[in-house]
C-alpha cells in the first residue's frame, strides 16, 4: 500500500458541504447588502461565483489529497494553494476511530480519524473523510503489524508513553467473545436526554447564531416591534419566552436522543469499545491501559433518582473535543451498578469505599466560600432595586446552603494504589485515579487555612488537552499528610 | 509533609526580582507622571495626585522589598531519587510532588538578566503539567537538569 491513494470521490461532496457551511454567512451577507446598493445582477452573480468557487476548490482539494503508507509512516499530502505534507510514524499513532456520517453511509464508505499522542494537540492528526471499509481495515492491520514489530522497544518506555495496541481490526474483534458491558434502553436514553440540561446549550447556540447577524438584522426595528409587543401585555411576552424555552428543550432532547441512540459499551480484549449514534454511528475504541482516570458525575436532578454518569479520562487528543471528560462510558446509570460495570471493564479501579470528609472546622469555610463572590454584587443590586431587590438577599442563605452541601459531599479516599477525590458544587464530581497515573500532586494552604490547619489537595492526570484534575478543599492537615506519604516514593528521609 | 524541602534557590534571585520590581515601578512612574501632567494641564481634581504618589510608594515597597523577600523565603525544592518536591507561594503556600517517572523532560533557560547574575531557571515538564524553578545558580541548574534526566531514566515503576 505504498502507492499514492485518493479518497472516495464522495469526499468531494463532503468537502463542498463543509465549505458551503462556512461560506453561508458571507453569501447571505452579500445578498442582503447587495439588495440595497448595486443592481440585481450582482445579487445572483456573487453568490453564484462563491458557489462555483467552493465546488472547484472541493474538487481540486480532493485531487490534491493523497495518502499512502510508506516506510512505517502514514504520509498525507494535501493543500490547494500551499502544498502540505504530513508524515505520521506509526509508533505515534495512538488509535484509529471509524465513523460513518450520513453521506458516508449512503455510499458505504467510512471516515477514518487517526489519532496521535495527546501532547501536540492539533499537530499531527489526520482525517480520511471517505475510504472504503476494506481500506480502513487494511490500514488498521498494517499499522497494527508494524507496531508489533516496534513492540520490543516500547516495553522499555514508561507505561503511558508507549503507543501500544488500539482497536484490532474488526475480524479479530469478532473472533473474541464480545462482551457487552453496558447498554441503554430507549427509555433510559430518553431519560438522559430529558435530564441533560441541554436546553441552555441550544438557547445559547441560537443566540450566538443570531448575534452573528448583528449587522444584517434590523434590530432597532425589531426592538420597536418588540416594545409594542411587550406593551400588549406581559402575559404574551411570558408565554412567548416559555414557548421558546420549551422548543429549545425539545430540540435538545431530540439532539441528545440521536447522540446516545444505541449506546453500547463492549469489552473486547484489552479495548473498551463505545458505540453510539443514530444518524452518525460513532465507534470509539479505547485501550484500557490508556485510561488515565474515571470521573463519576451526579448532576443535581439525576442524583434525586439515584443515577449518575461515568466518564473516562483518556490520554489521547482527537476524541476529547476540548473537554478532558468527554468520553462517556455510561451516560446514565444507577449508582449501585457503577462498581460492577467498572469492575468488568477497568478492573484496576475499585469504586466501593468510604470517603473521609473534611473536618468539622472546615464547615464554616465551606458555607462562607460562595459568599465571597456573591455578597458584594448581591448587596449592590439589592440596594439599587429597593424595595423588591431586597428579595435578592435570600440568595445568600441559599448559596450558603449549597456551600454546606459541598461540605457534606467533599471527601477523599485511598485504597491500595487508587486515590479518589470528591467535590461538589451543583454536581457531585468524584475522580478516581491510580497512583502510577498521577502526573503531579499539589498541596496548598493559604493563611486562613493554615490557622485552622486545613489544606487543599489537587492531583493531575494526563488527558488529551494537558491535564485533568481532581481537587478537594479544606481537608485536615493530617489527612493531607497521609495522602502525601501515600504518594511519596522516596521513603524515609 | 513534616519538614519542608531542603534546598533553597539562589540568593541572587532576590536581586533579579528586585530589578523586575524596579522595572515595573519605572513603568508605573511614567504612566502616573503622564496622568499628573494631564491633571495639571486640564485642571483636573488635584486630590488624585497625592493618592497616586502613595500608590507609587506602596508599589515600590511591595514589589522591591516585601514580595521578593517573602517569595524567596518560601521557595524551596528538593530532588530525591524517586521524586521532585517544590514549595512556593506568597499568600498561598503550594507544595508539589512530581514523581521522577512522570518527568518527560527538563529544560533550563536564561534571559539576559539571569545571565548577568549567573542564574538559570529550570522547567520540569510532565505529560500534563509544567513546573518551574525560577532561579538557580548556573552550575546547579546544569547539574540538576543532568541528574533529573538521569534519575528519570532510571526510576522504575513501583506499582
Amino acid at each position: 500500500m505504498s502507492k499514492k491513494k485518493r479518497l472516495h470521490p464522495i469526499s468531494v461532496v463532503a468537502n463542498i458541504v463543509k465549505q458551503l457551511k462556512d461560506a453561508i454567512l458571507p453569501i447571505i451577507l452579500v445578498i442582503i447588502v447587495g439588495n440595497k446598493t448595486i443592481s440585481s445582477m450582482w445579487d445572483i452573480a456573487v453568490p453564484f461565483a462563491i458557489i462555483i468557487y467552493t465546488i472547484v476548490i472541493g474538487i481540486v482539494s480532493w485531487i490534491r489529497f493523497t495518502y499512502r503508507l510508506e516506510e512505517g509512516e502514514l504520509r498525507i499530502e494535501y493543500g490547494v494553494f500551499v502544498r502540505k505534507k504530513r508524515y505520521i510514524p506509526f509508533e505515534r499513532i495512538q488509535g484509529i476511530s471509524i465513523s460513518q456520517g450520513f453521506l458516508q453511509r449512503m455510499f458505504g464508505v467510512v471516515k477514518v480519524n487517526v489519532e496521535t499522542a495527546g501532547n501536540q494537540l492539533g499537530e499531527a492528526e489526520a482525517v480520511l473523510t471517505a475510504v472504503t471499509r476494506e481500506e480502513a481495515k487494511q490500514l488498521q492491520r498494517l499499522i497494527q503489524k508494524s507496531k508489533e514489530k516496534a513492540g520490543a522497544i516500547e516495553n522499555i518506555l514508561p507505561q503511558d508513553e508507549s503507543t501500544t495496541s488500539f482497536a484490532q481490526n474488526d475480524q479479530e474483534l469478532e473472533q473474541e467473545t464480545k462482551n457487552i458491558i453496558f447498554s441503554m434502553s430507549f427509555w433510559e436514553i430518553f431519560q438522559v436526554a430529558v435530564t441533560s440540561g441541554g436546553a441552555f446549550g441550544v438557547i445559547s447556540a441560537i443566540l450566538i447564531f443570531v448575534l452573528q447577524f448583528d449587522d444584517i438584522i434590523p434590530y432597532e426595528k425589531l426592538y420597536k416591534d418588540a416594545q409594542k409587543f411587550i406593551a400588549h401585555g406581559m402575559f404574551y411576552t411570558v408565554v412567548t419566552i416559555i414557548l421558546i424555552f420549551i422548543a429549545a428543550y425539545i430540540i435538545s432532547i431530540i439532539q441528545n436522543m440521536m447522540r446516545y441512540a444505541f449506546f453500547t459499551v463492549e469489552k473486547a480484549g484489552e479495548n473498551i469499545i463505545i458505540s453510539r449514534g443514530l444518524l452518525e454511528r460513532k465507534k470509539i475504541a479505547i485501550p484500557t491501559e490508556r485510561v488515565q482516570g474515571i470521573v463519576v458525575k451526579e448532576n443535581i436532578i439525576r442524583r434525586w433518582f439515584g443515577y449518575a454518569s461515568v466518564y473516562i479520562i483518556h490520554a489521547g487528543g482527537a476524541f476529547n473535543e476540548g473537554d478532558p471528560e468527554s468520553i462517556v462510558l455510561c451516560p446514565l446509570i444507577e449508582k449501585e451498578r457503577i462498581a460492577s460495570v467498572i469492575l468488568s471493564c477497568l478492573p484496576d479501579y475499585s469504586l466501593n469505599h468510604e470517603f473521609i470528609a473534611p473536618p468539622k472546622r472546615a464547615r464554616i469555610r465551606y458555607m462562607i466560600r460562595p459568599l465571597y463572590f456573591l455578597l458584594l454584587p448581591v448587596c449592590i443590586v439589592a440596594y439599587w432595586l429597593r424595595p423588591w431587590g431586597l428579595l435578592l438577599l435570600l440568595l445568600l442563605p441559599m448559596a450558603s446552603y449549597f456551600g454546606y452541601l459541598s461540605y457534606r459531599f467533599a471527601g477523599w479516599s485511598i485504597s491500595n494504589y487508587q486515590l479518589a477525590l470528591r467535590s461538589r458544587f451543583l454536581n457531585v464530581r468524584t475522580v478516581y485515579m491510580l497512583k502510577n497515573r498521577i502526573q503531579s500532586m499539589e498541596f496548598s494552604y493559604n493563611w486562613f487555612q493554615q490557622r485552622k490547619s486545613l489544606g487543599t489537595i489537587s492531583a493531575t492526570v494526563m488527558s488529551g488537552i494537558g491535564g485533568a484534575q481532581g481537587e478537594v478543599i479544606d481537608l485536615d492537615k493530617e489527612d493531607l499528610q497521609t495522602i502525601y506519604m501515600w504518594f511519596k516514593r522516596t521513603k524515609g528521609e | 509533609m513534616n519538614g519542608e524541602p531542603r534546598k533553597r534557590i539562589s540568593e541572587r534571585a532576590l536581586s533579579v526580582w528586585r530589578i523586575y520590581g524596579m522595572i515595573g515601578l519605572a513603568v508605573s512612574f511614567i504612566v502616573f507622571a503622564a496622568i499628573i501632567i494631564l491633571i495639571i494641564v486640564f485642571d483636573g481634581p488635584k486630590w488624585i495626585i497625592p493618592m497616586l504618589i502613595i500608590v507609587l510608594i506602596g508599589e515600590g515597597y511591595f514589589f522591591i522589598f516585601f514580595i521578593p523577600a517573602l517569595r524567596w523565603r518560601r521557595w524551596r525544592y528538593e530532588v530525591r531519587e524517586q521524586e521532585i518536591e517544590i514549595q512556593k507561594g506568597l499568600f498561598v503556600v503550594k507544595r508539589t510532588l512530581i514523581p521522577m517517572i512522570r518527568v518527560q523532560h527538563v529544560d533550563s533557560s536564561q534571559g539576559p538578566l539571569l545571565k548577568k547574575y549567573r542564574l538559570a531557571s529550570v522547567t520540569i515538564s510532565t505529560a500534563a503539567t509544567v513546573h518551574e524553578i525560577p532561579a538557580l545558580d548556573e552550575e546547579e541548574a546544569e547539574e540538576l537538569r543532568y541528574s533529573i534526566s538521569r534519575l528519570a531514566r532510571v526510576a522504575d515503576e513501583d506499582v
